[in-house]
Formats: structure tokens, sequence, C-alpha cells
């Protein structure tokens, strides 16, 4: 979120237009096996006055699951056309020498948008080329703010460890499952009756 | 010439334009106070599905509760839970001590968490197996439409798994990959910021970042504790609120980063890097009232000034809810991770809590 920006621009946009955030993470390892989460976008705020037909955009990225051994591996695409980024070299911060949370900033035609019926796609990883610039700080110019979901979840691919799945299991034994149980009590009863009788 | 309307005269106008004031003025003011608890509820609303071990296991028929927490400027007048599953039929009913069912009284005039309890019953000739269960929150009434929040039981329950491991974790500052890599992440954390008058969950650039681990004693903890750059490092403070169950008082233990300080878990070991931006800790559980607990409730909250300005971020819920076990992450620890060959023998002294 860019508080600046929030400041200085008027609202032009419906205060929350949904846009459909893919997500594609690589797990944390480096395993092949793409993942994808839909999440939502809310634009809340417009660029500035002059930008005609178009909308820049801007915010911080750090979902949990968002690692990458390089800035670069990070892309933005509208409607499967890769937008380019610029992102904030001094905002990066790092986990075990990886990148897990960064600002950006991107620009995008309103056109586009719409013909991507509002979908935006953020992706990352291994095999993920963006075109991105490093720059030290984005500009203060106004913008509109992307957010995303937390907590989403991938609905692919590999586990994530950093969250636990919920089971709604249907199970026929599941009321008799507290007398396993019983089981050990009831076997050591047993050796201890025919230890009383054979030792009688 | 302007053409001339012949406008009503006497009694007969006067009392038209009362009565339109009258219906339309309160039409106007439930319309708008209605449309504002539902863009409130995104950020406002908590929902925790209490599964205690992260399994539901249902033969014929099983229980569960789903606690809400109303932290919007407001009270929820009325409120109903649907559940959509293909495999179950549900019942959902309030809970006894919902007072003033189905309205929702806001944290900030003395409500409380209330809960509905939700029954499922397998539908006829269900076969054995896992299946998805969705939640809606809406407006009460059954034909009403109006959806506070729609998300998928697992969502709700917000469980995290706790890798639990065989040996202990070196308390060194130095936060090895090997080490926390597995452990369960806390990222993420948000400021709150008022915009056209309501409360919202933004994205924060003061950035935090915590790992959990737990062993058969302890309970360890790793925390990045980033600042934004070009900023003159003030007070730094996080505290992890721990509670054994969604109903206890949690236990606090403050980290604090300015004066290298880890207090509120007695016996906790612990170690600040030389910046002060990152510790790792050992609690052990007995201080944090989880001894022999396998499930348990945990948040983090973090305090940063920057010259007159503060900025407080949270990892779940708000400054409303603190103190509400309900609003936590609910963590289930996991199997025994294999033990490996450097985790031993801490080559730095630590220091001890209070």
């Amino acid at each position: 979120m860019n508080p600046r920006g929030m400041r200085n621009s008027p609202l032009l946009l419906p205060a929350v237009a949904g846009l459909a955030l893919c997500l594609c993470p690589l797990s944390a390892g480096g395993a092949a096996a793409a993942e994808s989460v839909k999440l939502q976008i809310e634009l809340s705020e417009t660029p500035a006055p002059g930008a005609a037909g178009t909308l820049r955009v801007t915010g911080r990225f750090d979902h949990p699951r968002f690692a990458v051994d390089d800035c670069r591996q990070l892309e933005v695409a509208a409607g499967g056309k890769a937008l380019p980024l610029e992102i904030e070299s001094s905002s990066m911060v790092k986990e075990f020498g990886r990148v897990v949370s960064v600002r950006l900033s991107f620009t995008v035609e309103r056109a586009a948008l719409e013909a991507a019926g509002g979908g935006l796609t953020l992706s990352w990883g291994p095999d993920v080329r963006g075109r991105t610039t490093l720059v030290e700080r984005l500009s203060d110019e106004a913008a509109a703010v992307f957010t995303w979901e937390r907590f989403a979840r991938p609905e692919g691919g590999a586990s994530d460890e950093s969250f636990a799945s919920l089971e709604v299991v249907a199970e026929s034994g599941a009321e008799h499952t507290y007398l396993w149980y019983l089981l050990p009590m009831g076997l050591l009863l047993a050796l201890l009756t025919v230890r009383k009788f054979v030792s009688a | 010439m302007a053409p001339s309307f012949p406008l009503p005269r006497g009694r007969g106008w006067r009392f038209a334009l009362m009565t339109s004031l009258a219906v339309l003025l309160p039409v106007a003011a439930f319309g708008h106070l209605c449309n504002d608890v539902f863009v409130q509820a995104k950020d406002n609303l908590a929902v925790k599905v209490d599964v205690r071990d992260g399994q539901l296991r249902i033969g014929q028929t099983a229980s569960f509760r789903v606690y809400l927490l109303n932290t919007m400027d407001r009270q929820l007048n009325s409120i109903g839970l649907r559940i959509e599953s293909q495999a179950f039929t549900a019942q959902v009913k309030p809970g006894p001590d919902w007072q003033g069912y189905p309205a929702i009284n806001a944290v900030s005039k003395g409500g409380r968490k209330v809960h509905f309890v939700v029954t499922l019953t397998r539908k006829p000739g269900l076969a054995d197996g896992k299946y998805s269960i969705g939640l809606k929150l809406t407006e009460g009434g059954k034909r009403s439409t109006k959806v506070y929040k729609t998300l998928d039981m697992e969502k709700a329950a917000g469980i995290l798994e706790l890798p639990a491991r065989a040996n202990p974790i070196a308390i060194d500052g130095a936060q090895d990959k090997a080490e926390w890599d597995a452990g369960a992440l806390c990222a993420a954390f948000y400021e709150r910021q008022k915009k056209d008058n309501y409360t919202y969950n933004v994205s924060s650039e003061v950035q935090t970042r915590a790992r959990f681990l737990q062993d058969a004693e302890n309970l360890y903890c790793s925390l990045s504790l980033a600042r934004p750059a070009g900023r003159e490092a003030g007070a730094d403070q996080c505290v992890l609120y721990v509670a054994k169950d969604c109903e206890s008082i949690p236990v606090k233990v403050t980290f604090d980063a300015k004066a290298g300080t880890v207090t509120g878990a007695a016996g906790a070991e612990f170690k600040f890097s030389a910046d002060r931006t990152a510790v790792e800790a050992r609690l052990p559980l007995s201080a944090l009232g989880l001894a022999g607990k396998k499930n348990f409730y945990m948040n983090l909250v973090r305090t940063t000034t920057t010259g007159p300005r503060k900025v407080v971020t949270y990892w779940q819920g708000n400054e409303q809810c603190l103190e509400q076990p309900m609003v936590y992450g609910n963590f289930v620890v996991a199997g025994i991770a294999p033990a490996t060959g450097t985790d031993n023998a801490p080559n730095e002294p630590a220091g001890n809590a209070e």
C-alpha cells in the first residue's frame, strides 16, 4: 500500500474492482511442479492526472508463499501479456538469501485490463522471467494500489508447508475409533490374568 | 418564456413533502448503514471454525463450533450461517450463551464472541472419503441473499502445521536455514488504516516474519524484524500471544528489540542478532501453559516507532481483539522431524528471560 498515493489521488474507479490474481509459485525448495492460486485484487485508487487510458498500480507483495532467488523471477500479466515492472530495490526483504517481500509498480492500459476481464496474473518461480527494472525508489506519483487475499491456498501442486489442511472425513467407523484405546489395556489385563493362572 | 408548472398549494403539498421525506430518508439511511456492514465485514468480522486437531471425522453425525467476533464500528443486526455441502446435511443452531441472537454487538460497544453449533449428518449412501464444506455468513433470514462473507471451512479453521523436532535448536541468533526452513511461517503482517470512514487491513512497510518449531519440552521461535530502509530505529516490540484453547486468556511474551530482552516466559533462552533485527528463542511449553498440548493458538503483534510515528502491525486480528484466541492461528503439532547433526551445541552465550 502506498499511503502517499492514497492521499493524493482522487477516487475515479469504483471503490473495489475485483480482479483475479493468479499466483504461480514454486515450492521453496525449488521443485519443478508449479502451483497456482487465484486471489483478489482491489483497485481503489487512480493514476495521476494526464495518464489517460492507463492505470498505474503499485503495492507491496509479501505473500507467505513468495520466495525467489532473483526479483526478476516475478511477472505481472494482463490477459497473458507480461507488463513492464518496476521493483523497488530498497524495499526488498530477504529470508535465507531469497527475496520474500518487495514493493513493485506497473502501468496497465485500461483497455487491456478490460479486455482481460479485469484479470491480472502475478507469477513467480525459477522459470519466470519478468520484464523487470530495478529502481532504488518507486516514484511518488499517485497510483492505484493492488492487494491480494492473504492465506489463499494453492489450487493444485505440491502441499504448502505453511498451511495445514483441514480434513473433513466421512468414516463409517469414526464412532468406534475410541475403542482402539481400550486394546492395550485389555491386552495387559489378559496377560496379567493368564500369568496369574499360570503361576497358580 | 420558461414554462410554468402548476404546484400544489396548501396542506396537500406540505403533506406530500413531509411524507416523502419521512419515507425516503430512513430508507436511504438504512441502505447506507446496511452497505456499511457489508463493506466492513471483509476485515472486521472474524470467523473461526474450531476443529481441535485439524480433522473432523464423521461417522453418522458430528458437531463443531463456528465462532464469530464483530470488530466493526456498529452492531450487526442479523446474521445467519449457511453450510454448503453435497455430502452432508447441516443443522445450524446459535450457541446457548448467545444473547441477542441473531444480532452481534460490536466489540467496541461491549460485544463478545458468539458461536454457532453446526451438526453435520451424512447423506444416505455417502461413501467414506474426504469432502469440502463451504460456509456462507449471510444477513439473517432464510431467503436473504446478502452475504457478509463466503469462505471454505479449511480457511475458516486457520490451521498451521507446527513441525515437531526430535532435538533442540541452537539459540545463537543466526537463523540458520537448515534449522528454520521447515518452521511454521507467520508472514504478511498488516497495518490498520482508516479510509472512507472504515478501517481496513493493508500491507505494511514494516516487515515481520516469524517461524516456529517445537520439541517435547519447548516452543522455538525465530523472528525477523526488518525495518523500512532509511528510517531511524526507535522502539520495536513484538508480542507473541499464546493460548491453549479458544476460551483461555493468552500468555504474552514480549520481544523487545531495542532493549534486547524477552519477557513473559519463565526459563526462556534467547539471542538477538548484533543489529537486533533478528532473534531466536526457546520458550518452555510449561511457561506458556502448553505442556502436553498438541493444538493451540498463537498471534503476533509488532509495534515500532520512528520519531513521532507509531506503526502497529498484526499477523491476525486487530486492536480490538488482541486477547481473543479465536482470531489467532490454530497451530497443530505435526510429526517429529528427522534429527540433524548440526542443531546442538550453541556456539554463543544466550540470554535468559526473567
